[in-house]
């Protein structure tokens, strides 16, 4: 009867590809959510990708797992009669070292494109004929980085930051919807990660580096961003909002928390 | 090929005469098999101490802020039995600290390394038997300062066990960046300098000391394993060793390797170089990538010898699995960025990084499909560690295959730093190597200590630990697809997250079952290690050269020079008229072992 030992592998394939079919919606008995609500064009790409590698993986898992489970109850002592003498062959090895091979180079470069876009080519603005190059979208705010909060600065009418008439925002990071906004990031003390689980977004904040994301946001309302880079012993609660709004909405706010802020200094 | 005649016709070097006293024979021990089991006890006690750590940490992430029945009131009386959350940054600094470089590393470098590996090439001893000695040694420094870090200013370190600059460099930076974190960093560098000192021993008596016969292919996978190990660990622990003194030396004698200019934390001015906190990360992944394969690569070759073993049947594609571990090994060395993909390392270079780490998943592959085609065919024991082994192969398909989606950058960007994350090297690293351990341990007991393990108790380790590392681990992808972070003391300070208590709770239930379910190894390993039925020589009735010597092996482990004739893998050649033929016995013969029980030589 050793050879029930095998049902428990093969339960890993059946096991493993329920519950990640239950915990991506098909069944809805673990989670009623895969992934995050989506709420960009940067995330298409991302989750197709995600889903694309989980597929892929998810036949491969369940192949190799089954086979796993099936030889040990086929070539059980129990029932079996002698092993085979085989060293190998080389015909096979060739063959599942090529074809994961190409598998695996395809979904490399497929994936390049994608990388490029979110994170490589940097918005840009406008052709300026006299310097012969297009100028990078400069960033519509800057987030400040702290143990434990975040702040975003706005450049002001001017579009200079670190001017008199720059706008700080704590704790609320307010952006107009349907725009790439381009963001700076910025570390007063150690390292942070700026991370929106909605726009599948991260990037780590190193101090004395620049670094820029950009995103655009397809609709309104709030969401959350939270720190994910070790911080210390705050950084659970290193939390801030994102709160997109229509252009003339952003506008007004701007204005606003503006006049305010020259009203409490003065 | 003198070193290979030296060692046995001198009759003295390396193995030198027999240590008479208790002292010198289970303390200040020479023989590497002695070397190799007081790595083992320690690994493990550390394993025990890693797995506390764990349960605490499960404790806080399904519970919160709630008083820890029993241990809180005795570990944290200030907070009133409650997790603080700088208690909580430091459990999970330390944990993963000790298990990876008090436990993984050590156990299948320390202890099998040492004591596999002699028996495994018919040497008498390991090259450098002095030098082996002060290689567990040197472990001690660094156990004394891990302990006194813990009682550190602080609670102990709290910077993560990659410690990342400024967080780990500055003081200021976490109450437990003071003290605590040089403490770690000194007990990380008397490691790794045992480390560099064992891999130097292990590299020469591979290639210095096999006995006659025993051509590097016909070296078993094991062997195999743990000689790509020593040299990735020779070549890489420098690097990390340098790093180390690097962040030791901004700490405290006021250098700035690591740190910029103008930062202000915790509101006082950090003084500093023109530092980049970038360089820390390089050079620790530098290492520490490789490392994820040196805490692989040996428990490899261990499941491949256990598993041709009790299929009784060749393992399929020896060479193509001896090319695979070198692959993994040298490419080992061009993947370190995927770790940095969001860390503000120049995008570019994280598309090469992706490509390599692409790249490196096909070895990897290559071999599962090996340890699948050596299992079908065969006429599989389902031995205790056979079930280990099996359960190695499962788990680490699992573990292997979500490593692709990580390598895909533009996905990592989302999964980084969550749970996804932790799943994964969970699977490879729990699932995967300590399953092998378990597995080798069960496999080895009989030579390393003449008595065999109990079968029953074993099997039910076994069944209890694959269920519930299972439910411990596989739903912390469901966690990682909703962008779960780790590191959070309280996750659900995060709307997005409250939902996902429910799950949380029955990850620590599944951890604590599986943490009690370690009793049962215990109680087998400490009552069998008394107790347990004698074994015979070769118990498993493998090929390898181990089994051609007494259980245990006397000092200078071979009574007689043993002569190899063939490879590790000749199991059920249709010419013999058993199932097995060891390495040593005549072509065609028999399978009788040519030498065990005869007397020593003079």
């Amino acid at each position: 009867m050793n050879r029930l030992w095998s049902l428990l592998f093969l339960a890993v394939p059946v096991l493993g590809i329920v519950i990640v079919l239950g915990a991506s919606g098909v069944g809805g008995f673990v989670t009623d959510r895969w992934l995050p609500e989506a709420i960009g064009p940067r995330t298409t790409s991302v989750d197709g990708l995600f889903n694309l590698i989980h597929a892929i993986a998810g036949v491969v898992f369940f192949l190799t797992a089954t086979i796993l489970g099936v030889s040990l109850w086929c070539f059980s002592a129990d029932r079996a009669g002698s092993a085979r003498f085989w060293h190998g062959n080389v015909v096979l090895e060739l063959l599942w070292t090529a074809i994961p091979a190409g598998v695996l180079v395809w979904l490399a470069f497929y994936q390049l494109p994608f990388w490029n876009l979110n994170k490589v080519d940097a918005p840009r603005m406008y052709f300026d004929p006299e310097q012969r190059e297009e100028s990078l979208t400069p960033p519509i705010a800057r987030v400040v980085a702290r143990q434990f909060d975040w702040s975003f600065v706005y450049p002001g009418s001017d579009g200079e930051f670190d001017t008199i008439d720059d706008v700080v925002s704590s704790g609320v990071l307010v952006l107009p919807r349907d725009e790439m906004n381009v963001l700076e990031l910025a570390s007063e003390d150690v390292i942070h990660g700026f991370a929106i689980n909605a726009l599948r977004l991260k990037q780590d904040i190193v101090p004395g580096l620049a670094s820029r994301v950009w995103f655009a946001v397809s609709g309104e309302g709030e969401w959350e961003i939270h720190c994910t880079e070790l911080c210390g012993w705050g950084h659970y609660r290193m939390a801030a909002k994102l709160r997109v709004v229509s252009r003339v909405e952003y506008d007004q706010w701007l204005r606003s928390t503006l006049l305010a802020q020259q009203g409490h200094d003065r | 090929m003198i070193q290979l005649v030296s060692q046995y016709e001198s009759g003295s070097a390396p193995a030198g005469a027999p240590p008479r006293g208790w002292l010198t024979r289970y303390v200040f021990a020479t023989d590497h098999k002695i070397i190799g089991a007081q790595f083992l006890f320690s690994s493990l006690a550390w394993m025990a101490i890693g797995g506390f750590l764990a349960m605490a940490i499960r404790w806080q992430l399904a519970w919160p802020w709630s008083d820890m029945p029993v241990f809180g009131p005795w570990l944290f009386l200030a907070e009133g039995g409650q997790i603080s959350p700088e208690f909580y940054t430091m459990l999970f600094t330390m944990h993963g600290t000790i298990m990876i470089f008090f436990v993984v590393i050590p156990i299948l470098l320390g202890a099998f390394g040492n004591f596999l590996i002699p028996l495994m090439i018919g040497a008498r001893d390991m090259a450098f038997p002095r030098l082996n000695m002060a290689s567990y040694w040197l472990m001690w420094p660094g156990f004394t300062c891990l302990i006194a870090a813990f009682f550190s200013p602080g609670y102990g370190p709290a910077a993560g066990w990659t410690s990342y600059a400024p967080l780990a460099s500055a003081p200021e930076a976490a109450p437990g960046s003071g003290l605590g974190q040089s403490l770690w960093l000194a007990s990380l560098l008397f490691v790794g300098a045992s480390s560099i000192l064992g891999s130097v021993n292990y590299i020469t008596t591979i290639l210095f000391l096999r006995v006659r016969g025993m051509t590097l292919f016909r070296m078993p996978m094991t062997v195999w394993g743990l000689l790509v190990t020593a040299i990735l660990q020779a070549l890489a622990l420098p690097v990390l060793t340098a790093a180390l003194v690097m962040q030791l030396a901004d700490r405290h004698l006021g250098t700035g390797f690591f740190m910029p200019h103008d930062l202000v934390i915790n509101n006082s001015a950090v003084g500093g170089g023109a530092g980049q906190p970038l360089l820390w990360q390089h050079l620790f992944w530098f290492y520490s990538h490789p490392a994820v394969y040196i805490m692989i690569l040996p428990a490899m070759g261990m499941v491949s010898d256990m598993i041709s073993c009790f299929s009784r049947k060749p393992l399929f594609g020896y060479r193509p699995m001896v090319y695979a571990t070198c692959a993994i090994a040298a490419m080992g060395f061009l993947v370190w960025g995927h770790h940095m993909f969001v860390s503000g390392l120049n995008p570019l270079a994280g598309s090469v990084f992706m490509v390599s780490t692409m790249l490196i998943a096909l070895p990897s592959g290559v071999k599962v499909f090996n340890w699948l085609a050596t299992l079908w065919g065969g006429r599989i024991q389902f031995t205790t560690p056979m079930l280990f082994s099996v359960a190695f192969v499962s788990m680490f398909i699992i573990g292997g295959l979500s490593g692709i989606l990580m390598a895909a950058n533009t996905v990592d960007e989302y999964v980084h730093d969550t749970y996804y994350i932790v799943a994964h090297f969970h699977y490879v690293l729990f699932a995967g190597s300590i399953m092998a351990v378990f597995g080798g341990i069960c496999y080895w007991f009989p030579k390393m200590f003449g008595r065999k393990m109990n079968e029953t108790l074993g099997k039910l380790h076994f069944l209890l630990t694959f269920v519930l590392l299972n439910a411990t681990f596989f739903p912390m992808h469901i966690l990682g697809w909703r962008g779960f972070p780790r590191r959070y003391a309280d996750p659900y300070h995060l709307e997005q997250f409250q939902d996902l208590l429910p799950l949380n709770q029955f990850i620590t239930f599944a951890a604590l079952a599986l943490g009690a379910s370690q009793l049962i190894f215990v109680v087998n390993f400490l009552y069998s290690l008394f107790a347990g039925p004698r074994a015979a020589d070769n118990v498993w009735q493998a090929n390898t050269l181990e089994w051609a010597t007494a259980s245990p092996p006397p000092h200078g482990n071979f009574f007689r020079e043993p002569v190899v004739e063939r490879g590790p893998y000749e199991y059920s050649d249709p010419r013999s008229l058993l199932d097995y033929q060891p390495q040593t016995s005549f072509p065609n013969g028999s399978g009788a072992e040519r030498q065990t029980g005869e007397e020593a030589p003079a």
